[in-house]
């Protein structure tokens, strides 16, 4: 008879903080509209690892057999590399490839952050799975945290994927601070260039070998964008490109929200580090926007035609958000001031720099920890 | 303050951060150079209108 009622006898406290913790993901999914497609099956899966002996986790529940086909060794998140190259235009980019430095320097929040974390005790695996929240791409984050510190994923995978969703909050007030009123009415010239195709064919072909030649760890990273990108790009696999952007996307990303939601059981999530791990995420954006501002700063210094710092900050790779909200914060200043093509530019440069920074983050860590031992 | 260990994981992250900077840096400028190359290639680009005003 008892066995009836374990669900009842077994609920705690901590399932009931858990559900309110899944609802409010859920709330900010649909009410909100923050990055449905990830808070709210993130918020679901929550629900279900939480249910006292719930059947979907556990040794053979369907979330574990998810857990261990997808996550446990990276198929999710290097599926989703393929979905989201595919989406990437990177003309953009191509058209202004000075743009490129801002996302190499737009990526400083992520090292901030893992040393912050290095003092407050972490080892340096856990601090480069929680610094890479600041790469501000929900799939490095995960895959960075699967190969590095699995019991963190559910806290890790929440806040990257709620801070990118905020993102029009975060960078304003930074961009204010960094900034006077002089440097935000900055106008940059637009030089609009056809690029053949033969460049864009070519790029993700480029990408990849370069950056699997100085980190070959990172190939999977990048070498699945660019495969993406390539699928878009050559011109003849427009039904492939098509179910990447759509089919593949959205069942990938469905299944690994739901997945990630299923490892916040209430005894690995409820805490402390869950409540210092979001609060480094967000420290991880500040000094990431404030990493892209300083360069352009910095860089203004010797530059004839002087560049907006605010474009400094689109260097996150957060698409295309960023670059909306600093267009934004243009036309607030200026009402006649455009710069959305280089805010793209630096944007979609930032997807570039997250990558690579994970790819780094795989390669370095392990060999400068070893020489601890 | 801090203890050794966590005093000598600092030092190695600190190695990480110059050498992981300096090659995201490096990598995104190889990137740089290799756009610039291919853009110059004879015939690559046709130059549009240069200003956005």
């Amino acid at each position: 008879m008892q066995e009836l009622f374990q669900g009842f006898l077994n609920f705690r406290l901590e399932n009931l903080i858990m559900f309110a913790i899944a609802g409010a993901l859920i709330y900010l999914a649909i009410v909100k509209e923050y990055e449905p497609m990830l808070l709210l099956p993130i918020g679901f899966g929550a629900i279900l690892a939480n249910i006292p002996f719930s059947s979907a986790i556990g040794d053979e529940g369907i979330l574990t057999v998810l857990y261990n086909a997808g996550i446990k060794n990276e198929l999710f998140p290097v599926l989703i590399f393929v979905a989201v190259g595919a989406m990437i235009d990177f003309t953009p980019l191509l058209q202004n490839p000075f743009m490129l430095f801002f996302g190499a320097a737009a990526q400083f929040g992520i090292f901030a952050t893992m040393l912050a974390a290095i003092l407050m005790g972490y080892d340096l695996k856990e601090a480069a799975s929680i610094g890479i929240i600041g790469a501000a791409d929900g799939p490095t984050s995960i895959f960075v945290a699967t190969k590095f510190a699995q019991h963190l994923l559910g806290p890790i995978s929440v806040a990257a994927y709620s801070y990118m969703s905020l993102v029009p909050i975060i960078q304003p007030p930074v961009i204010k601070l960094l900034t006077t009123r002089k440097e935000r009415l900055i106008r940059m010239d637009y030089k609009q260039v056809n690029i053949p195709k033969f460049v864009k064919i070519l790029f993700p072909i480029m990408v990849t070998v370069i950056a699997g030649i100085v980190a070959p760890i990172s190939v999977s990273l990048v070498g699945l964008l660019m495969f993406g990108n390539l699928i878009r790009e050559c011109g003849v696999l427009e039904r492939l490109s098509k179910s990447a952007q759509n089919e593949l996307a959205n069942l990938v990303t469905l299944l690994l929200g739901v997945t990630i939601g299923s490892t916040m059981a209430a005894d690995k999530f409820l805490r402390w580090d869950t409540l210092l791990i979001m609060a480094m995420g967000l420290v991880a954006f500040i000094f990431d926007t404030a990493g892209g501002v300083l360069f352009a700063k910095f860089l203004n210094l010797f530059l004839k035609h002087k560049v907006n710092p605010m474009v400094g900050a689109a260097g996150i790779s957060a698409f295309p958000m960023s670059a909306r909200v600093i267009q934004q914060m243009a036309r607030k200043e200026d009402p006649t001031n455009f710069i959305l093509m280089q805010s793209i530019s630096a944007n979609v440069a930032g997807q570039l720099g997250s990558i690579v920074a994970g790819g780094l983050l795989l390669a370095l860590v392990p060999v400068l920890s070893a020489l601890i031992k | 303050m801090f203890s050794n260990e966590i005093m000598q994981n600092f030092y190695i992250g600190l190695q990480i951060t110059l050498y992981a900077m300096g090659g995201v840096f490096t990598v995104l400028c190889l990137f740089y150079l290799m756009v610039k190359l291919m853009v110059k290639l004879p015939g690559a680009i046709h130059k549009k209108n240069t200003d956005s005003e």
